[in-house]
C-alpha cells in the first residue's frame, strides 16, 4: 500500500502533524473503518458520493458536469463505427477474395493490434504537429472531436467490419440469395433488401462486448487529448489519490456499462424479430 | 474609430488585392486582443488563500495574483512593490509593521477595502482550523491592530524578518469579507471575490478559469478584457495549442525543444533561471547516510555539468550552493568536483571495500539505496533518477528507483522518521515567498521532533545547531548585512555538510504568440499574465 | 506466422541481454536523443541509452507480464469455472454473482484501481491485468462444465460415488482445457495492450525497467525532436499483440474445429 490519506494530502506540503490531525478529525477520517464507510454508504444514496478532496466536497455534481464530454465522445466512436465497420464488411463480403476483401483483412488485423495511445499519437503528429490541420487537444470546437473519435472507434471499426463481414458471406452463401442471384437480380439489391437487417446484429452484438473496451479507451483517449470527460478526471484523481472521487467514477462507469448493455438487449429485440417472439 | 479601419482595409482592398489578407487577420486578431488564452501546466481546482490555498500549484496560485491584490506585491524581480498598502513602516525590533492602506479601493462585490477587511483576513490565514496550509507562513503572526480605516498594523509573536514575504505571497491574497460570509467558508474557493484587477466570469474546476478585467479597479483598467486560463497537460499539446493559436502563452516548454520554437515566426520563447534548486534530499536518520564522508562521496559521484549541459541543453546549471544562483542571500561554494576514484576514496574511509561482485561492503554488508523519484512533479525528474542509479552504481551502489505518482510524492517524502522508505529523494524547493532564509529554514533547520513528520521539509533530519542559530540570527537581526553574513555562514555549513546531493537549478522556460506583451515569468516559477496584452 | 513472430519474441526475451547490443542502462550523457545510426540502430534516448537494446530486454518484462497475468486468470477462471459448474446450487449462485458483478467494471478502469493501490511494479501490473480476466474466464469454464456434467458418463461416476475431486480432474478438466488454452491465447494479446496501456498512463513499473507502454509515454515529450522514441515502442507493442491474436486464431482453428471461420 502506499502511504498516506486524504488528510495528509489536503494539509498540504507544509502541514505539520497537528494540523492533518486536525484535518482529520473534520474529515471524520480518525472514526472506526466501519463507521467510516457506513457513513459513506448512506451518503450515496442520498446521492453524496463523500468528501472528495480534489472538489472539497461531493463530488458528484463536478463528475456529471464531465460526462457530456465523455458522452459526445463515445456516441462519435459508435456512430463512426456504424457509418465504417458496416460498409467495409459488406464491400469484404459482396467482394468475396478480392482486393476489397484481403485490403480489409489486413486493416482488421493492423487495427485490432495497435494500441488506441499510439493511434492517437500517430495522428497527433500526422495531423496536428506536423500539417496543422487538427487540433490536438481539449474540446475546442467539432474539429477537436476527430482524432480522439478515430483513435478510440478504430478498434470497434475492426471488429464490426470483420463479424459483418463473417455473417454476410453465411447469407450470401444461403439458398434464398442464391436463388435471387440466379433470377438475376442485381447483388446489390439482394444485399440491401435481405441481408442489412441480418448484418446489424453483428454491429449490435460487438458493441455490446465491447462496451467494456469503450468505457476503458475513453479513459486512456481523453487523457491524451485533454478531452474534459469523466476518464481524464479519473487519472487525475488517481495522481491525486483521491479514492472518493475514483470511487464515484467507477460506479458511473458501471451504471454505464450497465445502461449501454440495456439498450443492446433492447436493439436487438427491435432488430430481430424472432427474439420477440421468443 | 471601426469606421475608420473599415475605410482604410476597403481602400488597401481597392489598391491591392494581394494584400487583403493581412489587414483582415489584423482586424480579427483587433477584436480578438480582448481576450488572452493562457494555455497551462497544471489544473486550478480551487481559489482561496486559506482552506488549503489555491490547488494545484502553480496554477492556481497564477490565477490568484490577477484575481486578488496584496498588501504588498512583487514586481517580476520579486522586489516589494506598494499594492493595497500604499506604504509601510517595520518596527526596529522586527516584531511589526504599520500599514497605510490605500483608500477608495473596493473589492469585486463592491464592499470597501479598509483596516477591517486585512484584519480579517489575517485573522483568518492565521487559523489553523480555517488555513492548514502554508503554515510556517503564518504562524509567526501575533495578531492585527486596527488603528483606523486606512492604518493597520501586524504585530509578530518573535523578531521575523519574512512578514513582507508572507504578505507577498500568494497565499497574502485579500479576499472580501462579505463575500465569505455570503459563499460561506468553503464556497469561496469556487466563488473567489478579490480586489485585484480581474473579477471571476467562469470557473470550471480542474479545466478553465475565466476572468474579466475589473472595472474601477484603482491601478486602471487592465489592457486585456477577458483573460481565460486552460488546463492542457501535456508539454506537446500545449505547444500544439499555442501553434494553432488556440492559446496565446503556454508555460513549462520542454527544454529540448526551445531551439526549434525560437526559429518559429508567431512564436517567442522566455526564458528565466528558477529559484528552485534539483537534489537529493538525503534520509540521515540511517546509516551509512549519517556519516556526512558518504554523503560527500555521493556528491562527487554525479556528472552534474554534464546533466546541465547535455540533458537540459544547457537550460540548467550545476548547483555551488544551497541556494539558486538568484535567490536572495545565495553565497557561492566550492563545488563538489565530478570524481568517481574521490567517491571511491571517501567511501573506503569510511570502511566500504568492492566485495566479490565489484558491490561495496562493509562488514559483509552490501550498500544499497532506495531512490525515491516523483514522475512529472520536477523537470525531468524519472531522468534525474536514473542518472543518479546508474551514477551510484558506477562507485559500488545498489539503487532502486522508487517512482510514486504526482499527487501523492509530497507525502512520501514527509513521513514519520519510522515510515521513511527512501535514503534519498529527488527534490526542489521553490521559495515561492522569495525569501532565502524561509528556503534555508524549510530544509536545514532542525525540525520540532525528528520522530514525528518534519515541521517543514525538513525530510532528512538534518540537524546542525550552529546552522539553528545562524538562521535564528538571520531572522531577529534587522540589518541587512548581518542577515547575509548568518545566511552565507549557514549555507557553508550545510553544504560541507552535505545533507543533499545538490544537482542543478533548471531554467523556466514560457512561450507566447509574437504580438503578445507583458506576461510576467518570475523566477519562482509562475506565470502570470495580469498585465498582458496582444498588440496587432 | 503469428507462431514464428511470437517465438522470436520469447527468442528476444529469453536472450534479451545476450542479444542486445549495449547494456539497457547502459547512460551515455554525451549522447543524448540521437537518431538512428551505425552504433545506434533506434537511436537513444533523453539520457543516451540504446533504444534497441532497452526495446530487445524489455521484451521480457511485456511479455512475462501478458503471459503470467493470462496464466493466472486462467488458473483462478479454471477453479472458480470449475466449482460453480460442478456443485451448481449455493456456490454457483454466489461465484456467478461475483463473477457477473466483476464483470461490469470495464477492464481498464478496474486495472486503473488496482494498479493504484498496490502502487507501481511488476507484481501490481501483474495484478491488475489479471483481475479483469478471471471473471469472463470463469464464465467460460463453467458453461463448459455444465455441458460435460450432463453428459452420461460423468453421471455415471457421481452415482458411483467417485470422489469429486477426481471427477473434476478425470473427466472435468480435459474438456474444458481446449477452450481455455484457446481463449487464454486469445487474451495474452490483450494483456499486452492493457499492460502497455497502465504503463502508459504511469502506473506501470519501476524505472529504469524498459517496459514498452512506460517508454512510449517517457518519449512523448520528445515526440518532436525524437520520434524515433514514441515511433519504435509502439511498433514493438502492435507486433507483439498481431502475433498473439495470429497464434491465437491459428491456435483455435486447429484445436476447435467446431469454430466456424
Amino acid at each position: 500500500m502506499v502511504p498516506g490519506d486524504e488528510a495528509t494530502l489536503m494539509a498540504g506540503a507544509t502541514a505539520s502533524q497537528s494540523d492533518i490531525d486536525l484535518l482529520r478529525t473534520r474529515l471524520g477520517l480518525d472514526r472506526p473503518m466501519v463507521e467510516q464507510y457506513a457513513t459513506r454508504l448512506a451518503g450515496l444514496a442520498r446521492g453524496d458520493f463523500g468528501y472528495s478532496s480534489t472538489f472539497r466536497g461531493n463530488p458528484l455534481p463536478h463528475v456529471l458536469a464531465r460526462l457530456p464530454a465523455t458522452l459526445v465522445l463515445m456516441a462519435a466512436a459508435i456512430t463512426l463505427t456504424v457509418l465504417l465497420g458496416l460498409p467495409a464488411g459488406m464491400v469484404a463480403a459482396v467482394r468475396h477474395n478480392g482486393w476489397p476483401d484481403y485490403l480489409l483483412s489486413l486493416l482488421v488485423v493492423g487495427l485490432l493490434a495497435i494500441p488506441n495511445f499510439w493511434l492517437g499519437l500517430m495522428l497527433i503528429v500526422a495531423l496536428s504537429v506536423e500539417r496543422g490541420w487538427l487540433p490536438s487537444f481539449g474540446f475546442t470546437g467539432w474539429a477537436s472531436l476527430v482524432m480522439p473519435t478515430l483513435a478510440l472507434a478504430a478498434r470497434l471499426v475492426a471488429l464490426v467490419a470483420r463479424m459483418t463481414r463473417g455473417v454476410m458471406l453465411d447469407e450470401l452463401a444461403k439458398d434464398y440469395v442464391r436463388t435471387a442471384r440466379a433470377k438475376g437480380l442485381a447483388a446489390r439489391a439482394v444485399v440491401g433488401r435481405h441481408v442489412l437487417r441480418n448484418a446489424l446484429i453483428p454491429t449490435v452484438t460487438v458493441i455490446g462486448l465491447q462496451t467494456g473496451y469503450l468505457l476503458g479507451g475513453s479513459v486512456v483517449v481523453e487523457r491524451l487529448f485533454a478531452w474534459p470527460g469523466v476518464g481524464d478526471l479519473m487519472i487525475n484523481a488517481v495522481g491525486a489519490r483521491d479514492y472518493t472521487l475514483v470511487q464515484t467514477i467507477t460506479i458511473l462507469f458501471v451504471a454505464g456499462f450497465l445502461l449501454i448493455n440495456l439498450l443492446v438487449d433492447v436493439l436487438y429485440v427491435l432488430i430481430n424479430p424472432r427474439l420477440r417472439r421468443a | 474609430m471601426k469606421r475608420r479601419t473599415v475605410l482604410t482595409l476597403l481602400s488597401t482592398a481597392a489598391t491591392s488585392p494581394l494584400t487583403l489578407g493581412s489587414p483582415l487577420r489584423a482586424l480579427a486578431q483587433a477584436t480578438a486582443a480582448r481576450t488572452l488564452t493562457y494555455g497551462q501546466s497544471g489544473a486550478v481546482n480551487s481559489l482561496d488563500p486559506a482552506q488549503g490555498a489555491f490547488t494545484t500549484y502553480p496554477a492556481g496560485y497564477e490565477v490568484a495574483y490577477c484575481l486578488y491584490d496584496r498588501l504588498v506585491d512583487f514586481d517580476e524581480n520579486l522586489k516589494f512593490v506598494p499594492q493595497l498598502a500604499e506604504a509601510w513602516e517595520v518596527a526596529p525590533d522586527l516584531k511589526s509593521i504599520r500599514f497605510r492602506l490605500r483608500k477608495n479601493v473596493r473589492f469585486h462585490d463592491g464592499t470597501p477595502f479598509n483596516a477591517q477587511a486585512v484584519k480579517f483576513n489575517v485573522e483568518r490565514l492565521v487559523d489553523k482550523a480555517r488555513n492548514p496550509t502554508n503554515r510556517p507562513l503564518w504562524d509567526p503572526v501575533a495578531g492585527t491592530d486596527v488603528v483606523d480605516e486606512h492604518t493597520v498594523v501586524i504585530r509578530t509573536k518573535a523578531p521575523f524578518s519574512q512578514l513582507l514575504n508572507s504578505l507577498a505571497h500568494g497565499s497574502g491574497s485579500l479576499v472580501s469579507p462579505a463575500a465569505v460570509e455570503k459563499h460561506t467558508e468553503k464556497g469561496i474557493a469556487q466563488n473567489p471575490v478579490g480586489a485585484g484587477p480581474y473579477r471571476l466570469e467562469s470557473f470550471t474546476p480542474g479545466q478553465e478559469v475565466v476572468l474579466r478585467a475589473a472595472d474601477g479597479y484603482w491601478g486602471g483598467k487592465p489592457a486585456t478584457d477577458r483573460l481565460v486560463f486552460k488546463y492542457i497537460l501535456e508539454a506537446s499539446t500545449r505547444i500544439a495549442a499555442l501553434r494553432t493559436g488556440s492559446v496565446d502563452v503556454i508555460d513549462s516548454v520542454p527544454v529540448q525543444l526551445v531551439a526549434g520554437l525560437r526559429k518559429e515566426a508567431n512564436i517567442e520563447v522566455v526564458v528565466r533561471p528558477s529559484l528552485r534548486p534539483m537534489g537529493l534530499a538525503i534520509n540521515l536518520s540511517r546509516p551509512p547516510y549519517d556519516d556526512p564522508r558518504v554523503r560527500r562521496a555521493l556528491n562527487h559521484a554525479i556528472p552534474v555539468d554534464t546533466i546541465a549541459e547535455r540533458v537540459f541543453f544547457g537550460f540548467a546549471k550545476a548547483s555551488d550552493a544551497p541556494l539558486a544562483f538568484d535567490t536572495q542571500g545565495y553565497q557561492k561554494q566550492r563545488p563538489y568536483e565530478y570524481s568517481v576514484a574521490k567517491a571511491k576514496a571517501l567511501l573506503g574511509e569510511v570502511g566500504f571495500q568492492p566485495g566479490a561482485s565489484g558491490q561495496l561492503e562493509r562488514d559483509g554488508k552490501p550498500l544499497k539505496m532506495t531512490l525515491l523519484a516523483s514522475d512529472g512533479l520536477f523537470p525531468g525528474d524519472v531522468s534525474i533518477a536514473e542518472i543518479a542509479q546508474r551514477a551510484f552504481q558506477q562507485i559500488g551502489i545498489d539503487v532502486t528507483i522508487s517512482k510514486i505518482e504526482r499527487g501523492s510524492y509530497w507525502d512520501a517524502l514527509r513521513q514519520e522518521r519510522a515510515a521513511l522508505a527512501f535514503d534519498l529523494a529527488v527534490f526542489g524547493f521553490n521559495p515561492s515567498n522569495a525569501s532565502g532564509l524561509y528556503h534555508l529554514e524549510s530544509l536545514f533547520k532542525s525540525n520540532a521532533d525528528d520522530a514525528a513528520r518534519p515541521t517543514v521539509w525538513n525530510m532528512g533530519r538534518y540537524r546542525n545547531p550552529k546552522v539553528d542559530e545562524l538562521l535564528a540570527q538571520a531572522n531577529s537581526n534587522p540589518d541587512p548585512a548581518k542577515q547575509l553574513a548568518a545566511m552565507g555562514e549557514a549555507q557553508r555549513i550545510v553544504w560541507e555538510d552535505a545533507p543533499y546531493v545538490w544537482l542543478h537549478v533548471n531554467q523556466n522556460v514560457t512561450a507566447f504568440r509574437k504580438g503578445v506583451k507583458g506576461v510576467e515569468l518570475w523566477p519562482i516559477v509562475f506565470t502570470i499574465p495580469r498585465r498582458a496584452r496582444v498588440e496587432a | 506466422m503469428g507462431g514464428s513472430l511470437l517465438f522470436l519474441y520469447v527468442a528476444l526475451a529469453a536472450l534479451g541481454p545476450w542479444v542486445a547490443p549495449y547494456g539497457e542502462n547502459e547512460q551515455d550523457l554525451l549522447g543524448v536523443l540521437a537518431p538512428a545510426s551505425q552504433e545506434h540502430w533506434l537511436g537513444t534516448d533523453q539520457i543516451g541509452r540504446d533504444l534497441l537494446s532497452r526495446l530487445v530486454v524489455g521484451t521480457r518484462f511485456t511479455l512475462t507480464a501478458a503471459v503470467v497475468s493470462v496464466t493466472l486468470a486462467a488458473l483462478l477462471g479454471a477453479m472458480l469455472g470449475l466449482a460453480a459448474g460442478y456443485f451448481g446450487g449455493r456456490v454457483d449462485t454466489v461465484l456467478t454473482g461475483l463473477a457477473d458483478l466483476l464483470l461490469t467494471v470495464p477492464n481498464l478502469i478496474l486495472a486503473i484501481a488496482i494498479a493504484s493501490v498496490i502502487g507501481a511494479g511488476m507484481s501490481g501490473l501483474i495484478a491488475a491485468t489479471t483481475a479483469g480476466f478471471v471473471a469472463p474466464l470463469a464464465r467460460l469454464i463453467r458453461s463448459r462444465v455444465l455441458e460435460v456434467r450432463q453428459e452420461d458418463y460423468v453421471q455415471a461416476a457421481v452415482a458411483v460415488g467417485v470422489p469429486d475431486a477426481r471427477i473434476l480432474a478425470r473427466h472435468v478438466l480435459p474438456h474444458a482445457t481446449t477452450t481455455l488454452v484457446i481463449e487464454v491465447s486469445l487474451l495474452a494479446g490483450q494483456a499486452v495492450l492493457l499492460g502497455s496501456a497502465l504503463g502508459f498512463l504511469g502506473l506501470g513499473v519501476r524505472p529504469p525497467a524498459p517496459e514498452w507502454g512506460t517508454m512510449l509515454s517517457g518519449g512523448r515529450e520528445f515526440l518532436e525532436v525524437a520520434p524515433h522514441l514514441v515511433v519504435a515502442p509502439g511498433v514493438a507493442i502492435s507486433l507483439l499483440v498481431f502475433a498473439f491474436n495470429t497464434f491465437g486464431d491459428g491456435l483455435r482453428d486447429w484445436l476447435d474445429p467446431r469454430h466456424p471461420r
